[in-house]
This record gives structure tokens, sequence and C-alpha cells, in this order.
């Protein structure tokens, strides 16, 4: 895979499937809507005060989740643009969606993360796990965090 | 006699000074005691993103915002700011939204 910039856009090109398929993947990854990822998306306020927290749940997260939820979409909608020729895949995406796509890519490891219970030292492992899942999922993480990183380095976020 | 904290006949009596006096020093308290903002290390955030989000939230230049990145993951958490409870709170807001692991607690 290449990611590129223009002035107006974020080009992704010589995607294989299996990378274009994990880009695919990104809306289902980065949900938020299972107990285990939402705890970790939407933490509370305080450690151990529960009414504080209870009211950080009722009147400061609906907007998180308004804000998560349109920098998720906006991703899904850019990734209907993907196009394969040939078994390689490119797509376009406007740079004003560079911030939606950064979060979203966050989100994504940090839910992918939460599901799986990663750890530091599995970061830091070169050993993939015998689980495939799990190791599946540390890939995942690695390539969005790669992506994550040329999108940090190519804007002004 | 009536009891009600807030009358100035009870004031005036004999026991209600004291009662008058502690509600006042509470709410004080809780008013000017410093929160600290702390932000805890996870093992999926990227250091560089971390630095970005410290100097975009707070204004911190890179070696500040750096300093706090790396107690964070060495240490396990960092105090990136300490000041009044509202914005305190704000802050921790804005660090969520962006995807920090954030907390307030009272500043010793």
């Amino acid at each position: 895979m290449n990611i590129r910039f223009t002035d107006t856009s974020v080009e992704f090109d010589e995607m294989d499937a299996f990378i274009s398929g994990l880009l695919l993947n990104l809306p289902e990854a980065a949900n938020a809507d299972d107990e285990i990822a939402g705890r970790r998306i939407f933490p509370g306020l305080k450690a151990n005060d529960k009414a504080a927290n209870a009211e950080w749940t009722e009147f400061v997260e609906p907007g998180m989740r308004d804000l998560f939820r349109s920098n998720l979409d906006i991703v899904a909608e850019d990734l209907k643009q993907v196009r394969t020729d040939d078994g390689i895949s490119t797509l376009s995406v406007p740079v004003a969606h560079a911030a939606a796509w950064i979060h979203t890519l966050n989100q994504a490891r940090l839910a992918l993360g939460a599901r799986h219970n990663v750890t530091e030292e599995d970061m830091e492992s070169s050993r993939m796990p015998e689980d495939m899942a799990r190791g599946l999922a540390l890939l995942q993480i690695e390539i969005y965090g790669e992506i994550l990183s040329v999108l940090l380095a190519g804007t002004d976020f | 006699m009536t009891s009600g904290i807030n009358s100035p006949v009870c004031a005036a009596g004999p026991t209600a000074p004291d009662i008058v006096a502690s509600e006042e020093t509470k709410t004080d308290e809780v008013l000017d005691v410093p929160w600290n903002v702390v932000v805890h290390n996870d093992p999926i955030n990227l250091m560089q993103y971390v630095t970005r989000v410290l100097m975009r939230l707070f204004g911190y230049p890179r070696e500040r915002a750096e300093r706090h990145m790396l107690e964070v993951h060495q240490r396990g958490r960092s105090i990136v700011w300490t000041g009044a409870r509202e914005r305190a709170e704000f802050f921790v807001q804005q660090l969520h939204s962006h995807l920090l692991l954030a907390t307030i607690e009272k500043a010793r």
C-alpha cells in the first residue's frame, strides 16, 4: 500500500486484497456498541466514583457518541469509493476527512485492543500469538497504526 | 425555635452559628480545592498521537507534551493540568473525545 497527499485528497494506492479488506472492515472494528469496547471508548470521569461517572455517562457521553458516530459515518461513506482493478484497490479520501479517519483508525485500534485484551507486552512482541483471532486483531491494530502514523505526519492534526 | 440552616433567626441562636459556619467552610473548600487532570497509560495509543493531542488541547510546546507522554508511558500516569474543577472536567471531556484515558482527582 502507498499513501500520498495531494492538496485536496489523501490517496490510498496499490492496496492488495488483504489490506483493502482490513480497510473495509474499519467501521465494524471501530464500532463501540458492545460493552467491552464501550468501556474503553467511553471511560468515566473519576476512578471509583459511581455518582460522578453516572452523571458523566448521562450528560457528557451522548455528545461524544454523536461525534464518534459522525466520524465513523464519514469513513464508511468514503470507503464506498474503493475501486478495485485486477485485484489492486485504490481509494481517494478528501483531505478534509483526515481528522475523521485519524479518529476512527484510533477508535478501531482501541476497540480491538479492548476486545482482545491486548497488553503492552503483546504490542512489543514480534511473535504472533497462537490464537488466530487474537493474532489477526494484533495485525489489524498494527496496520491501522501504520496508516494512522502516515496521516498524523501528513496533516496538521 | 425553628432550625432552618439558612434562617437568620437560627444563625442568631445559641447553637446555630457553628452549623452555619461549618456549612460555609465546606462549600468554600469544594470550590477552592484544585483538581488534577490525569492521563493514564494504555497499551494501544501511539506515542506521537498522545503528544499531538496534548499539544493541541493544552497548547503545550512539543518538549513539554513529550515529557507528559513519556511519564504516562513509563509511570502509568501523568498530571497534565491542575486547576478549577469545571475546567478540569472540560479538559477530561476533550481528552476522552480524542480517545485518551483521563480522569480528574483532587490535588494534594
